[in-house]
């Protein structure tokens, strides 16, 4: 078990401790807080420690995909003679072989702006944004795809559960793309599409959008970092469906191993919230029920 | 198990996490061939051990653990020519790289020692807080705070100078 050996630094502090995600009991937590509040100069560094995480963070988990990969490890596990339930699914085979497709081709084409940039001798940023959104619409659509597919052969309408759960998939099919949208501070999202007040907001808070689709049907994605580090996504459609309850549920209705999402409808819009984490990251998410007015 | 959660199979593991598994990998190893064989190391060894997946929820932070652990074990092993091939992978592979940025930040990470990469990777990579790091690593937590600060603050320093050595002119 670890011990404490000695007493951290202020600067250990402003490093290590998340407000927001550690323990509010914990000494550290508690005596960071006193710092701050005591001293501006440390919160504003502090600030900028969490801006440069969040940074960081997302750039350490992003990166390129390696078509093939699945099929390979399920070859070899085979190979070694470890008993599988079966072959992939069909629907999973059908959207990574997409997927894979779609990807390669995003690859030839920043091959091509390789060159340019070999060229010029820098490599613009522009260039490896379309090439992340590349790889982001290549998820969504392999997703989606599945997703219409599915309802094309479905006749029933269309429930909350299969659109809040087929939204909620675009969270993690186009993850690389989270945060690499416009700034919300900046430029205002498509017209009608509006993020909910019924998600919260902090000091620090930053928002992107995003333009996807679900087959014919825009969708605005505001991917939303909090300070702490926190990330989730509220994908916007202009969609009516008679069985979206009309606030967010305070408990996620879909959970997976990375994320937590919970669907509801307002006005003409219906919303879809996902959260990188379980259902206590999804409620800070949500903005605290008020007095009804 | 957690009640109502069904232990999930080896393919869907593989379906959900083989491309997360395989970037943690790359990040901690440096290398994209090595980094699959970790990847493929890894599946192997949670097809072997998955009914001690106990809660499928966390089934990636599971899976990143078996990752880390078979680097370590890895590591142990061949300890000897780490050091110097670190720089020369790195620069060669950003070279041959697709993605500049991606790749400057891979090298940053490589440029920090193991231990310390081991660490920043945890906290990044796994949103692992220090007292879960200093847990899993069997490490008192002072030494992590102490070491992870500095860690962190090593990699913003080589990040910001590999950058100014790239910006256009």
């Amino acid at each position: 078990m670890a011990s404490q050996s000695n007493l951290p630094r202020d600067e250990d502090l402003l490093e290590l401790i998340r407000l927001g995600r550690d323990d509010p009991e914990d000494q550290f937590v508690q005596r960071l807080m006193l710092i701050l509040r005591e001293n501006p100069s440390l919160a504003k560094r502090y600030e900028e420690i969490l801006r440069r995480d969040a940074d960081i963070g997302n750039r350490v988990k992003s990166g390129r995909h390696i078509p093939g990969l699945e099929a390979r490890i399920l070859t070899r596990l085979k190979r070694e003679g470890q008993p599988l339930s079966g072959e992939m699914p069909e629907k999973v085979a059908v959207a990574v072989s997409r997927r894979d497709e779609l990807i390669s081709n995003s690859c030839e084409e920043l091959t091509a702006d390789v060159s340019v940039a070999e060229v010029t001798g820098k490599i613009p940023r522009r260039r490896w944004l379309r090439w992340v959104a590349g790889f982001a619409t290549a998820g969504a659509v392999s997703g989606l795809g599945i997703w219409i597919w599915q309802n094309q052969k479905r006749k029933p309408p269309l429930s909350a559960v299969s659109f809040g759960s087929a939204v909620a998939q675009l969270f993690e099919t186009t993850l690389d793309g989270f945060g690499t949208g416009r700034l919300l501070a900046k430029q205002n999202p498509p017209h009608g599409y509006r993020l909910s007040r019924d998600v919260q907001m902090f000091r620090g808070t930053t928002i992107t959008w995003r333009e996807l689709a679900v087959g014919d049907l825009p969708v605005v994605a505001f991917d939303i970092a909090h300070p702490g580090g926190e990330k989730g996504s509220l994908f916007v459609v202009r969609l009516v469906l008679p069985d979206l309850p009309p606030i967010p549920p305070r408990q996620p209705s879909l959970r997976t191993s990375r994320s937590s999402a919970g669907w509801w409808q307002e006005n003409d819009l219906a919303y879809v919230l996902v959260v990188l984490g379980g259902p206590r990251v999804y409620q800070r998410f949500l903005a605290p029920p008020g007095p009804l007015t | 198990m957690e009640e109502g959660s069904r232990q999930p199979t080896i393919e869907e593991l593989v379906t959900q996490h083989a491309q997360t598994v395989f970037r943690y990998a790359y990040r901690l190893s440096g290398s994209m061939v090595d980094a699959e064989d970790l990847t493929q190391e890894t599946f192997l060894l949670a097809a072997k051990n998955i009914d001690q997946l106990e809660n499928p929820i966390r089934a990636q932070g599971w899976l990143l653990a078996i990752t880390r652990n078979a680097f370590l074990r890895q590591r142990r092993v061949h300890q000897v020519a780490l050091v110097e091939d670190i720089e020369t992978t790195a620069v060669e592979s950003a070279v041959e790289s697709d993605g500049a940025d991606e790749e400057l930040l891979q090298i940053a990470i490589q440029s920090l020692p193991e231990e310390q990469r081991v660490m920043v990777l945890m906290f990044y990579y796994e949103d692992m807080s220090y007292k879960e790091i200093a847990e899993q690593l069997g490490i008192p937590i002072g030494t992590v705070m102490s070491r992870l600060s500095r860690a962190k603050a090593a990699l913003r320093k080589k990040l910001d100078a590999l950058n100014r050595n790239v910006a256009p002119v």
